[in-house]
């Protein structure tokens, strides 16, 4: 056993480094918890006899929007904005929550534009929406 | 009278906290580095308000440009050659259910569909479209 004797020192964990570590991890967390500008869309990829009986509906029954050159959307052959679009969905699953939605794009038209209908879809929870290329590769 | 005479005191600057300092700098150099990378990229992401993050998880994702150009893990890529891909994962066991696309809104999306058909054919359930809130800045 040891003794102590008379100036012998205590031996003490020293803490005066704390605050620098917990600058140090406060800093990190700071650089790594980064908001992230990113969202995500998804678009569940519907089988191909769930396209053809979504092709053999009765009007009534689906909804049309054909996505034409890069950026117009049609429905009944009258050109909408994104946003009568976007509240048009909206209504349709307040009134008629299971009619199915079907975008007929084009050659040019764009990416974007899919993915802002697509965002549209998913806010309402319109679970039977397909894309479809109205022109054959 | 007697006089106190000031010591002169030694006056040290601390270098106990340099190390600290250059953890920190290092710190940032690393973080300012990665930010750079991405601005490399210059992809127009669509704009949308969402909420839905998303899930970094996801390790199969396709990178495309403007005119199109599809990349997968950097390396450019066809609709057959990502069949290949995601075939081998298959074999390994190692099934893809969900494939994130990040790209351009500007590209067409016939282009996107090509590889969505493609995924189709190999049981890929889900693609993740990557989109960007409008109020930030590039």
């Amino acid at each position: 056993m040891r003794i102590l004797k008379k100036g012998d020192e205590q031996e003490s964990v020293p803490a005066s480094a704390l605050s620098d570590i917990a600058f140090l991890l406060l800093v990190f967390f700071i650089l790594v918890s980064v908001y992230s500008p990113f969202v995500a869309v998804p678009l569940l990829l519907q089988k191909e006899s769930a396209k053809k009986a979504v092709s053999n509906l009765k009007p009534g029954e689906k909804v049309v929007l054909i996505g034409s050159k890069k950026d117009l959307i049609f429905y009944k052959k009258k050109k909408k904005t994104l946003k009568w679009v976007d509240n048009f969905l909206k209504e349709l699953t307040l009134n008629k929550p299971r009619t199915k939605v079907v975008l007929q794009v084009g050659k040019n038209f764009l990416y974007g534009m899919v993915v802002q209908v697509s965002s549209s879809v998913n806010r309402y929870q319109i679970k039977n929406f397909i894309v479809e290329s109205s022109e054959k590769k | 009278m007697k006089i106190k005479i000031k010591k002169p005191s030694g006056r040290i600057i601390p270098l106990s906290s340099m190390s600290d300092i250059a953890f920190l700098l290092l710190i940032f150099f690393i973080v300012t580095m990665s930010i750079q990378e991405k601005k490399l990229e210059k992809i127009a992401f669509p704009e949308i308000y969402s909420k839905e993050k998303i899930d970094s998880h996801n390790d199969f994702v396709l990178i495309f440009d403007k005119q199109g150009i599809v990349r997968y893990q950097g390396t450019k890529i066809n609709p057959s050659s990502l069949k290949k891909i995601v075939q081998k994962r298959k074999k390994e066991k190692r099934q893809i259910n969900k494939v994130r696309f990040s790209g351009d809104r500007n590209c067409p999306y016939h282009i996107v569909a090509q590889y969505i058909d493609v995924l189709k054919t190999t049981g890929v359930k889900t693609v993740i479209f990557t989109a960007k809130r409008p109020d930030t800045g590039k």
